[in-house]
């Protein structure tokens, strides 16, 4: 019996089942279609390349590993991913000075070369990044988080909720609280000015990284 | 009532930083550090293909083909169950990965399995459009890139016959069935678990089958879901641990957050064993944690030694 059909477009839910159901290489598709989309949410939320990647790789193996704990509703799994990078970031982002200390006691192994490592641009990539984080210091956590989920990565209000498992109402009145928070701080009228935007999220990340 | 909130406003007063990609080489390579440590972390799952048979088969096939061919000849579509394993080429002795097979369609789900890596990792270029599957050695179905017709033959194997994807897809919804009826924080004890066993296949068609429980005990009282045999016709009940000692374990893992160092993480797991009553328990990591793999990614319980083993090489 020969098969030569073409290949058919999965949907997560098609994909999500197999790998329910152990079969690993489903499991690869789902990690090759959304890696890009938690990987750039890992960034905005570290603005570290290095951590990013390992949240990344966290990210899906805590999937993997709660696959029997997700009943999928929708049609994609993008939001559930997000709830644990969500998660996983935030645990990063409090223990990052615990943990800097305790793995100081093992062996590093050396480092691997990249051909694609572009040092300066990785550099200049972070440093903005840093500066859009500080922008949003005047913010608590959880609504720098949502900040970056619906405003950044864009996911739709109902997709946030998914994501941080709060209801929808509750994505709606952080975001505006947010918005006010800001409005206060960037005296929001000068805003048209790039320049003087720019001057304004300097002062910001100045203030939010001394704290 | 909150003031609707304008995104691209949002967006607009503070812009997204750069949009990031990973190297190609990146991905890969957290891809296939990431299928390496799925496979290390299926303590429950028991869905690997063994490869030594097939390996064995070779010589055999080679040289006694209408003795293997009589072995084959007789099994029916029912008896092929759901294993399916593809392999990187026509040839039974090449590198090979499986899994459990749902009944859409066996090119996509090898064409799947292939450019996963998982077959042969990375991916020798694209996945071959066309492939022929034959029965597999002792279960399952075995799947080679080919479009050589005559190909079961020659390799000493018995085509697929017509029925398997209607069995395959019956099949299919028995073992999730199953799967369903022993949820894992429960514990059916071996008496219920048959009973449960039996209604299961009784409603899928499977009234002639015949069910076996083993490895029943003081530390492995609760039902694991049970192992299917399509080709004997039998369902064989196997006793695991409690729940609560997997779930005590799972709660020492995510306190640690699944990483080192080796001293916290296994102080993390015994403080949660002790706490659920399972303080008799020892813990153990089956690898050294380095700076690269600093966590595990799952466990795997040995009972007979009141012993957690924490498997898995896994990145922060």
């Amino acid at each position: 019996m020969a098969q030569g059909s073409l290949k058919p477009v999965q949907s997560d839910r098609d994909l999500w089942s197999r790998a329910v159901a152990g079969e690993s290489s489903a499991f690869g598709a789902l990690f090759d279609r959304h890696a890009a989309a938690i990987y750039n949410f890992c960034f905005r939320r570290t603005a570290d390349r290095a951590s990013s990647e390992d949240l990344l790789s966290t990210t899906f193996l805590h999937a993997w590993r709660r696959r029997h704990d997700l009943r999928l509703e929708g049609e994609t799994i993008l939001p559930w991913l997000y709830g644990i990078a969500a998660n996983l970031t935030r645990r990063h982002l409090r223990g990052l000075g615990r943990r800097r200390v305790a793995f100081a006691r093992l062996q590093p192994l050396p480092p691997e070369p990249d051909p694609a490592d572009d040092l300066p641009g990785r550099l200049d990539d972070e440093r903005r990044a840093k500066e859009a984080l500080g922008a949003l210091a005047l913010l608590t956590e959880r609504e720098q988080e949502l900040f970056v989920l619906c405003v950044w990565q864009e996911l739709s209000y109902q997709e946030a909720a998914v994501a941080l498992d709060i209801p929808v109402g509750t994505v709606r009145s952080r975001l505006s609280r947010a918005r006010a928070r800001l409005r206060e701080a960037l005296a929001e009228p000068d805003l048209a000015s790039g320049d003087e935007r720019s001057e304004t999220i300097g002062a910001l990340w100045r203030k939010g990284d001394q704290t | 009532m909150d003031e609707p909130v304008s995104l691209e406003e949002l967006r607009a007063v503070v812009p997204p930083p750069p949009e990031q990609r990973l190297a190609p080489g990146q991905l890969a390579s957290l891809r296939q550090a990431l299928l390496h440590d799925i496979a290390g972390s299926a303590p429950r799952r028991r869905r690997r293909r063994r490869r030594a048979l097939a390996l064995v088969l070779v010589p055999v096939a080679l040289a006694a083909a209408a003795l293997v061919y009589s072995v084959t000849a007789n099994r029916s579509a029912e008896q092929l169950g759901n294993e399916v394993t593809c392999f990187q080429k026509a040839s039974l002795d090449a590198g090979a990965a499986g899994g459990p097979f749902s009944g859409q369609d066996l090119a996509s789900f090898c064409r799947a399995q292939w450019r996963s890596g998982t077959i042969a990792p990375p991916p020798a270029g694209p996945a071959p459009p066309r492939w022929v599957a034959c029965e597999g050695d002792k279960r399952g179905v075995d799947v080679f890139p080919s479009d050589d017709q005559d190909l079961c033959r020659r390799l000493g194997l018995n085509p697929v016959p017509s029925a398997y994807y209607e069995a395959v897809a019956r099949y299919s919804a028995l073992e999730s069935d199953l799967g369903g009826r022993f949820p894992e924080k429960s514990c059916a004890s071996a008496r219920e678990a048959r009973a449960t066993t039996r209604r299961a296949l009784d409603a899928h068609g499977y009234t002639d089958w015949t069910l076996r429980s083993t490895g029943f005990g003081e530390l492995t009282p609760c039902a694991l879901v049970p192992d299917l045999d399509p080709v004997n016709g039998v369902a064989t009940i196997r006793g695991g641990v409690r729940p609560e000692l997997i779930a005590a374990v799972a709660k020492g893992l995510e306190q640690a957050s699944h990483c080192g160092p080796e001293s916290a993480l296994l102080a993390d797991v015994r403080a949660a064993l002790g706490a659920a009553g399972f303080g008799d328990w020892r813990v153990r990591v089956d690898h050294p944690l380095t700076e690269r793999w600093p966590c595990v990614a799952g466990f795997n319980e040995v009972p007979a030694e009141k012993t957690i083993v924490l498997v898995g090489h896994a990145s922060r």
